[in-house]
């Protein structure tokens, strides 16, 4: 299959327009068509996953036309090791998002539709090589996720989904500006296509786009145009990561977010934000981000965010705000390994985000249980759950230690991968990141403690374990937990070409 | 001599169509009587299909008909523009419950007036020529804006714009006499020979002549277009007229009014190389003004509640946009002339993009005010459910005037963008960029109230039958198709516009 990328991006269309022409009331149907939509784009990044070629470097099942001539900007697609990965989490996570949202009764027709539509921009950003491209995708997910979290969200849902919806845009318009000066650069000099990240890379890392033939000779207030360009890009992927100071959007989404929303929001759309780091800022512009200052800002903020994220979540009474911010702080992980430009670190860095991926959307499934079922989600107001629900605490204890990093789980492999890597460049950084390992063993063990252990609330004795469907949504992922942290070849494998030329990109 | 004479009326078929349109009408109105409205609104909309038939069918050699109106494909594209928006204008008008139906036919000649008026603006280099169109495009618009005579807000608004309309016409003709005096032509090119040489002689007087005829006849521009700080009378205009008309004054009217901006600053200012300190001020100047319109427009729109007074904000602010083009056509230096062409190129697409998502928006709102006498936002809580498709089309041309893609508002906004940043005014794009944030803010009130709030379940509303109420729910459906269409396969959009520039 030449167009395998294609059909994992725009099969959930097909999907959408079935359900677009059902009757509103058939609300079974309109489950399985959604179910069957997001199990084929499943089912196929599968076959991407043990069709990807782990010993060829550089980028695989491309697929490339021209789409707007007058500008240059192409259909593009391609995936390396980089992103194989992130795309069958997305398969995955879409398809047990689909099935967690059974439950939804409220506008399935409408809820169902969005889900889809969001699939198709996830899945296009990750396989887009085109800037433009990338823009348009990245860009379309906005929309059905300001309307998942306003609509079907909690309480306070307006206020999440339009403060999550002007973060996002504040940074995108900002990143169309930079994408517009590259394109200036680009085309100035006589480039064809101005928008193919890899023209693009090749051009910069090897010094010879310059921007010269921009106004006043490339430079705007002392710095070259491309360093601004790096940094509009980078400011528009940290707000979705989200680095410490662009995370406020964070815990509101996740808290007001339909439980799988937030699956969906933990487990992918923040991969976005580092997947873009990583590919646009430390890919194309290897010689800014390794400038000295600007590589330890960028592991400043990610220690940032990995400290002061597990001290805030330590801080929560709300189960779920409490996941949300251990999200700020796992997410910084990924940013200050990425931003030490060591094999271990980058290596971390990616992995951690698929981890993270599994850990994050489990926890949420797991809170989302406990909410069902008791319609709140008070840490202080649960005990005891362990001798009422022995499954749910069991799948809980895999998810929790997961994310804690416990040896042989898979956020160990990550986390301690960054931890080394971060060492040989910046050995006080790696170990103040240690702390935040242990406060976040701390809030971890805690909740654990306060939720599942100790003597069972008299109100919950008759707290249901859980059923066939939720374990459905969550063996998956408790089970990926543990075969990462066991054999994290299987996915290291997958990643190292890619992650080798970043770094040798990123050294040279 | 006969065969110039029919190549010259050849090349204003479009125009006799229109005018024909406008007797057929009015006579119809007579002859059938009271019960006519339908009737004739059908006939006026086959009259429009035979005036954009014309037009289609129009050779690109540019014709210069009588001596005062150039047709060219510049002027085709505007045209086309009008006539187009002026035939959905139409549909909408015959389904619009605003509208009595007692007078629902004499409305049609009027707008089909306005829409010839507006043709005349944007085809002609002649100031006496430009005058009479932009008079007959003023005074069916100052008619239809007060139709609903019975309602205070709508008086009010025919008046409002007429005082406003005939201050701005009249500082506009002082500027054209000063020009005249300047020049002793009344045509563009002659004007432009005249101005440059005032300007090379470096008189402080003829320089200042110069300075005031040129802000005069801004201000006439400035007025048809909305700007910063001519705009005064749009919000209450806008919110006052009866929809159809709103939609009209947002789009035909003020493509029109930068139709013929384009060509007078273009003609003019551009044509020969007027010394360049003053057009680099002049242009910074628009830049300014460009800044603080859309600004104003959508910090304004922030705090609105009634529908149309939103999207009046918003169409400001959407002007300011547009003005951005100017500004990069004025601020193109001599060694950088291919600005000029891709300002104004980013002008004409952004009008289309504009006219797509501005026309299907006021048009959305007719239809929820037809059927639920929806106009605030508190009216519309929850509406969205109870008419997804509409609602849905509402999204969408939201989503496009905010920029975002899919639609084809994020290709006009990118071409503007690449624009301003080619000609180095970084800050303006940065500003115009922030303000997509801002928009978002407020056009997004409108898609929080259709499905965000309220209840979700079915309300029962006045329901439309008919193949009129049908055709004019299928063209939202059909502008949000292209919105997005459009938004992804925008080559030939942009041939058509560069092609127009040309």
């Amino acid at each position: 299959m030449d167009q395998l990328l294609s059909f994992i991006i725009f099969s959930p269309m097909i999907g959408l327009l079935a359900i677009m022409f059902m009757p509103k009331g058939s609300k079974e149907a309109i489950r399985a068509i959604a179910a069957a939509a997001t199990f084929v784009p499943f089912l196929l990044s599968t076959i991407l996953w043990f069709q990807f070629d782990s010993s060829v470097p550089g980028m695989q099942f491309v697929e490339r036309m021209p789409w707007i001539d007058a500008l240059g900007v192409e259909y593009y697609l391609g995936i390396d090791g980089l992103s194989v990965p992130l795309v069958w989490l997305t398969g995955l996570l879409l398809f047990l998002g689909t099935f967690a949202s059974f439950g939804i009764e409220k506008g399935v027709k409408g809820y169902m539709m969005l889900l889809l539509l969001l699939e198709v921009g996830i899945n296009g950003v990750f396989c887009s090589l085109d800037l433009f491209l990338f823009y348009v995708f990245w860009e379309v997910m906005l929309l059905p996720m300001y309307f998942l979290i306003g609509v079907w969200g909690g309480p306070r849902r307006e206020y999440a989904a339009i403060k999550f919806f002007l973060y996002t845009l504040a940074g995108s318009v900002l990143m169309l500006l930079g994408i517009v000066a590259l394109y200036l650069a680009a085309s100035g000099q006589g480039v064809a296509t101005p928008f193919s990240i890899p023209v693009l890379s090749e051009l910069v890392s090897s010094g010879q786009l310059t921007g010269n033939n921009l106004v006043d000779q490339g430079m705007l207030l002392g710095w070259p145009y491309l360093k601004w360009i790096f940094v509009v890009f980078f400011i528009g992927f940290a707000i979705k990561v989200p680095v410490v100071p662009f995370h406020t959007w964070l815990p509101d989404a996740h808290v007001e977010a339909p439980t799988p929303i937030s699956v969906i929001l933990a487990g992918i759309l923040l991969k976005l934000g580092t997947y873009g780091i990583l590919r646009i800022n430390l890919g194309m512009f290897p010689q800014i981000a390794s400038e000295p200052a600007i590589a330890y800002t960028g592991a400043i903020l990610g220690l940032v965010a990995i400290v002061y994220g597990a001290f805030v979540a330590m801080a929560q009474t709300d189960f779920k705000r409490m996941v949300a911010y251990s999200s700020v702080s796992h997410m910084g992980y990924v940013l200050l390994g990425a931003s030490a430009f060591t094999s271990a670190g980058l290596n971390g860095a990616a992995m951690q985000m698929f981890t993270h991926g599994t850990s994050s959307a489990l926890l949420f499934l797991i809170v989302g249980v406990a909410y069902d079922r008791a319609h709140h989600r008070e840490i202080e107001g649960f005990g005891g759950l362990a001798s009422v629900a022995p499954t749910y605490t069991g799948i809980t204890t895999i998810g929790m230690f997961a994310a804690l990093g416990l040896p042989s789980m898979s956020g160990f492999i990550s986390e301690a991968l960054v931890i080394i890597g971060t060492w040989q460049v910046y050995p006080l950084l790696a170990s103040i990141a240690v702390i935040g390992i242990v406060i976040t063993a701390a809030f971890i063990l805690w909740t654990m403690q306060r939720v599942f252990l100790g003597p069972l609330n008299e109100k919950y004795k008759d707290f249901k374990d859980v059923t066939p469907r939720e374990i459905f949504t969550m063996a998956p992922l408790a089970f990926l937990c543990v075969l990462f942290g066991v054999l994290p070849m299987i996915l290291l494998d997958k990643m190292e070409l890619a992650i080798e030329s970043l770094r040798q990109l990123l050294n040279a | 001599m006969s065969e110039t004479l029919a190549s010259h009326l050849t090349a204003l078929k479009p125009e006799i169509w229109l005018t024909g349109t406008i007797l057929v009408m009015l006579v119809l109105d007579l002859l059938v009587g009271k019960r006519s409205a339908r009737t004739v609104g059908v006939f006026g909309l086959i009259g429009i299909g035979g005036a954009m038939w014309a037009l289609m069918n129009q050779s690109s050699v540019p014709v210069r008909a009588f001596g005062l109106i150039s047709i060219d494909t510049y002027s085709i594209f505007f045209r086309a523009l009008i006539i187009s928006a002026t035939g959905i204008v139409m549909l909408h008008g015959m389904v619009f419950r605003g509208i009595e139906d007692e007078t629902r036919a004499e409305f049609g000649p009027m707008l089909v007036g306005a829409a010839l008026g507006a043709c005349l603006l944007v085809s002609t280099d002649n100031l006496i020529m430009l005058l009479v169109g932009m008079e007959l495009l003023s005074l069916c618009s100052y008619v239809m804006a007060g139709w609903q005579k019975k309602e205070r807000r709508s008086a009010e608004a025919g008046l409002k714009y007429l005082v406003y309309g005939a201050m701005a016409s009249g500082l506009m003709l002082f500027g054209f006499s000063l020009l005249y005096g300047l020049s002793g032509s009344m045509w563009m090119p002659e004007i432009a020979l005249a101005v440059s040489e005032a300007w090379s002689l470096g008189d402080a007087g003829q320089h200042m002549i110069v300075v005031i005829a040129s802000t005069l006849v801004f201000v006439g521009f400035g007025f048809k277009i909305s700007a910063f700080p001519f705009h005064f009378w749009a919000p209450d205009v806008y919110e006052g007229s009866p929809t159809p008309v709103t939609s009209m004054l947002a789009v035909a009217s003020k493509t029109a009014g930068f139709g013929v901006l384009i060509r007078f600053v273009d003609t003019v200012y551009l044509d020969l190389t007027i010394a360049e300190d003053w057009l680099g001020r002049f242009g910074y100047v628009i830049a300014v003004l460009a800044a603080i319109t859309m600004t104003y427009g959508n910090v304004t729109a922030v705090k609105q509640n009634n529908i149309k007074r939103l999207l009046a904000y918003s169409s400001i602010a959407h002007a300011g946009y547009l003005l951005m083009g100017v500004a990069v056509m004025t601020t193109a230096t001599v060694d950088n002339r291919a600005a000029v062409g891709i300002g104004m190129e980013s002008i004409l697409f952004y009008l289309v993009s504009y006219y797509i998502a501005t026309l299907g928006a006021f048009g959305c709102a007719m239809a929820f005010a037809n059927r639920f006498g929806a106009e605030t936002l508190e009216d519309y809580e929850g509406l969205g459910w109870s008419s997804p498709w509409i609602g849905a089309c509402f999204i969408i041309f939201l989503t496009s005037l905010v920029g975002l893609p899919p639609a084809i508002g994020l290709i006009g906004k990118w071409l503007l963008f690449k624009a301003t940043l080619s000609v180095g005014l970084d800050w303006l794009a940065v500003i115009a960029a922030l303000n997509a944030a801002v928009a978002l803010f407020y056009y997004f009130k409108i898609a929080r109230a259709l499905f965000l709030r309220g209840d979700t379940d079915y309300q029962e509303g006045l329901a439309s039958k008919g193949v009129i109420p049908g055709l004019a729910h299928l063209s939202l459906i059909v502008l949000a198709i292209f919105t997005v269409y459009f938004g992804l396969m925008w080559d030939g959009i942009m041939e058509w516009v560069s092609e127009a520039v040309m």
